[in-house]
């Protein structure tokens, strides 16, 4: 059982389900055990890895808490460290992150003790290179709200800067286990029907671009499940009114963006079936010339035409 | 208001899948009145695997019969007005229930409600499709002609009422494909059909899930035109029926590499329904897209 070491300050639990990412994991570890914030219960779950990952474990002794378990998956392992832990306030870093500098954790748990009605906060991201060199921060968010994140169809809250109040899981229930992808997303569509979500402008966790990156790799597998969180959200009684009045469009939306992940992984055909889908969603999105744009990106995405043509208004694109 | 629910699960050799299915059920928000376990003929653990479930589950041991047979013995052993089929590879959001149940209750002229479905990968959990394309308005006529919206996921997300099951005289057990199709054909035709458009049911997607040949199935809903048009009412869909079935055969043909069917079932689909020309001149290309 975790003991505080400054009982006037809140408990952040920090779970990290470890899974064949030996590479990667001590810098993860290091980044928790070097916060500058006093009480951190941190937990590692190793999920049946077979490569050195358990020995990386060993090498800690009783520095953390540390556990080696059948391979249960992600989403499971991520629930079961949130259920043997007490912390007031949780999240969880991927054995492919790490927080950003030594005062992450504090920038985020000063925020919710200062702001007691704010369910998350979350901070922005850095991108890195696999052997951790930065590359660029995540797109800067301006005058964040719920209501916009769910029309919009983004998932704007960087998941490793993101703090949570434990409350939530009792009230909403936990990481949903359907979820390979959007875990997180889901997460947060279901916490913002009853907490408010802030964010703060600050960069508190590093997030790797590699080849095994579970949303790079595989963005066209991704899509049905993008279909199903929507609807499965939307068919919920427990909507608030103003997220309701915007069902149409943000279902309009969420078929440009599955349309995109379905395009990015060369799936024409389904891309434009999400296209037209758009549409029927939400007609009168025909008349605005976002959507129209959004539209013909669907259909005609991949096509040598169109990407000579964006090429020349904005000039080359980035690749990865 | 209805409200006596009856759960069917038949299975064969899926013990290691059904004790998650039967969890599905026993969380049910609307909880049923039964839950009766065929098991037709199993050679593997299934027996073992239920028997911790034997307050809350009735379980029915049968000679390896079909699942046609299993679930009409099914429904002859329970009682409830309503009747939902699971399959034991499938898994039910805790809602199902009580959503279709509801829709029984709003239209008193309702004999079939399905919902719509999220398949899934065994191995990964990943989302593979959602089906969220059921039909309420004419669904006999649409799975006759095999164009519009018609059942979701027949076997795994339809609730019958007793009634309707009765009357229209239950599973044609001389199929072994198709009898899903079959059956809501012939409530849709008497009864009026509901559709909740949640996916309310996870369908595993599984190397063992019924995989049948295109032969098999070609079989399978000839019985089912066969039958169908014993009934002059809709005989002038005649041609248009036949045309797209064979349609939708031909395009199967050329995915299981049998290249002789597909062109025999192309010329007898164009031959009944002239407008397939198109289909199938624009086919090649379709192919390079994928």
């Amino acid at each position: 059982m975790y003991e505080k070491k400054d009982p006037s300050l809140p408990t952040l639990t920090v779970v990290t389900p470890a899974y064949n990412q030996a590479d990667f994991l001590r810098d993860t570890i290091e980044s928790v055990l070097s916060q500058d914030y006093p009480n951190i219960e941190y937990v590692v779950l190793d999920d049946g890895s077979t490569d050195d990952t358990p020995r990386i474990l060993a090498e800690y002794g009783d520095r953390f808490v540390w556990e080696s378990q059948k391979n249960m998956g992600q989403t499971p392992t991520i629930n079961k460290g949130w259920g043997q832990t007490r912390g007031e306030i949780i999240t969880w870093l991927n054995s492919d992150d790490t927080f950003y500098d030594r005062g992450s954790v504090s920038t985020g748990m000063e925020y919710l003790t200062a702001n007691p009605d704010v369910g998350i906060v979350f901070g922005d991201s850095m991108f890195t290179e696999a052997d951790g060199t930065e590359i660029e921060p995540t797109r800067p968010i301006v005058d964040f709200t719920f209501k916009k994140m769910v029309l919009n169809c983004e998932n704007s809250i960087s998941q490793p800067s993101a703090f949570i109040r434990r409350e939530i899981v009792a009230k909403v229930g936990d990481l949903d286990p359907k979820f390979y992808y959007f875990m997180d997303w889901d997460f947060w569509l279901r916490a913002g029907i009853y907490y408010k979500i802030e964010h703060i402008d600050a960069i508190l966790s590093t997030y790797r671009l590699h080849a095994d990156s579970k949303t790079v790799a595989q963005s066209k597998k991704a899509a049905p499940e993008l279909e199903y969180m929507y609807q499965k959200y939307f068919a919920r009684d427990d909507i608030p009114a103003e997220i309701r009045a915007v069902e149409k469009q943000a279902m309009m939306n969420m078929c440009f963006t599955s349309g995109g992940y379905y395009l990015k992984g060369g799936d024409t055909v389904n891309a434009g079936k999400m296209a037209a889908k758009a549409f029927e969603h939400y007609p009168k999105g025909k008349y605005a010339f976002a959507n129209l744009h959004k539209y013909l990106y669907c259909r005609l995405g991949n096509s040598p035409i169109y990407r000579k043509s964006r090429e020349l208004v904005r000039g080359p694109q980035p690749t990865y | 208001m209805p409200q006596l629910v009856s759960v069917i699960i038949p299975t064969y050799n899926y013990g290691r899948f059904i004790a998650e299915a039967l969890r599905s059920v026993l969380v049910q928000t609307h909880p049923p009145s039964e839950i009766i376990v065929i098991d037709d003929g199993s050679t593997d653990d299934t027996g073992e695997v239920v028997a911790p479930f034997s307050e809350q589950v009735k379980y029915i041991r049968q000679e390896n019969a079909g699942v046609c047979a299993a679930r009409n013995r099914g429904v002859a052993e329970s009682k409830g007005e309503l009747v939902a089929f699971l399959d034991a590879d499938d898994i039910w959001e805790p809602t199902k229930l009580e959503k279709q149940v509801a829709k029984f209750a709003a239209d008193s002229r309702i004999g079939l409600v399905h919902c719509g479905m999220r398949e899934f990968d065994d191995e990964t959990g990943e989302t593979i499709r959602v089906h969220l394309d059921g039909g309420e308005e004419g669904v006999a006529e649409n799975l006759l002609l095999w164009e519009g919206p018609v059942i979701v996921g027949p076997g795994g997300t339809v609730m019958v009422s007793r009634k309707a099951f009765d009357e229209v005289g239950g599973f044609d057990e001389r199929m072994k494909v198709g009898e899903d199709w079959d059956l809501c054909y012939r409530i849709a035709r008497r009864f009026k059909v509901g559709f909740v458009a949640e996916a309310l049911v996870n369908y595993r997607s599984h190397g063992a899930a019924a995989h049948h040949s295109v032969e098999n199935m070609e079989r399978g809903m000839t019985i089912f035109y066969e039958k169908a048009f014993v009934d002059p009412s809709v005989s002038h869909l005649r041609r248009r029926a036949y045309g797209n079935f064979y349609k939708v055969m031909a395009g199967s043909y050329f995915h299981a590499r049998n290249y002789r069917k597909f062109a025999s079932h192309a010329v007898r689909s164009i031959w009944l329904r002239p407008s397939n020309l198109g289909y199938f001149l624009a086919f090649p290309l379709r192919r390079y897209r994928k």
